[in-house]
């Protein structure tokens, strides 16, 4: 019987999320970028950036522990990773920006569970609304979400994501 | 000809840990001001981009525009361009891979001014859809067992 449960990730456990997100990324986003244009290096900016002094993002892990008498210690198997927003109408809002949980594991309930906690720490920080973006081929994870009270505002309000990728966005600084 | 000038502003709500730039604030500004000889203060401010930094663990850092107005009355003097220029050059300051924002499929203006630059209409294009889930039902989440 596997008890998992969801924490708030720790710096030493930068090295796990990264390789769930190279895992995950092994099936990867259509159009995403595979390499950045900024220099990023991968798992050493995910920990200067999630606990420097100004953490740009927050993040929770699924962690599986052991059982009586097992003797595999505890085990990273999904994050959430979050951040705060703001709206010039709604003010402070929550934007869950990933979450995975490894393919043993899904099909429990942890997705949910990471979805909730981090729905707590919004209520917790005064937030209004919880933001996500999902992608339409993802019946799966929508069906999963509009469970839960969430509103596709592309469909009801016609609000579409834009980019700037690296290049144009070189070229419209002038550099 | 209307002088005009950018002005970068850090607006706090509340106060963060440390200050400064390509910090993690809840939101920033670049105003633009309009010098105008008929006003005491002799500006005020015509147009406003408020920006944040949000995060993609694939790739990093990124600039987020929330919000972007000039006042119709200042529109077709390159204030615009001018802002989205300035904005450009804070991501690339601050290391961001690139800049996101929202725009409504009706508003043709906005588009058209953003595809003429350069972006990419992800919703489009990638099939991406933007989801809300509103308070009460956060309270529900967090009340069930």
């Amino acid at each position: 019987m596997v008890f998992v449960q969801i924490r708030e990730a720790k710096e030493g456990d930068c090295g796990h999320i990264m390789r769930l997100i190279r895992v995950k990324s092994a099936s990867p986003k259509p159009g995403s970028h595979r390499g950045s244009t900024s220099g990023w290096r991968g798992g050493e900016d995910l920990r200067a950036d999630g606990f420097g002094e100004n953490p740009f993002y927050h993040c929770l892990v699924a962690e599986s522990l052991p059982g009586p008498g097992e003797s595999q210690g505890p085990c990273v198997v999904g994050y959430g990773l979050y951040y705060f927003i703001y709206s010039t109408w709604k003010g402070r809002n929550v934007y869950l920006e990933d979450i995975y949980v490894k393919p043993e594991y899904q099909g429990q309930g942890i997705g949910s569970k990471i979805i909730k906690k981090v729905a707590e720490v919004a209520l917790d920080k005064g937030c209004s609304q919880f933001r996500l973006s999902v992608l339409d081929w993802n019946k799966r994870a929508m069906d999963l979400y509009k469970a839960l009270g969430a509103q596709d505002l592309t469909e009801a309000e016609g609000w579409h994501s834009f980019r700037f990728e690296g290049e144009v966005m070189r070229k419209l600084a002038g550099k | 000809m209307k002088a005009f000038s950018l002005i970068h502003a850090c607006i706090f709500l509340k106060p963060m840990v440390g200050f400064g730039f390509c910090n993690y604030n809840f939101y920033e500004s670049i105003l633009s001001i309009a010098h105008n000889d008929t006003l005491i203060t002799g500006h005020s401010v015509v147009g406003f981009a408020m920006y944040y930094f949000t995060y993609d663990p694939w790739i990093g850092k990124l600039l987020y525009l929330e919000d972007f107005f000039v006042m119709s009355d200042f529109r077709g003097f390159g204030i615009g361009s001018e802002i989205l220029k300035n904005l450009s050059q804070v991501a690339m300051k601050c290391r961001c891979s690139s800049m996101h924002f929202l725009v409504a499929e009706w508003n043709k203006p906005s588009i058209n001014f953003y595809k003429k630059r350069g972006a990419s209409d992800l919703s489009s294009e990638e099939g991406w859809r933007l989801f809300k889930i509103d308070k009460e039902y956060l309270l529900k989440m967090a009340a069930e067992e």
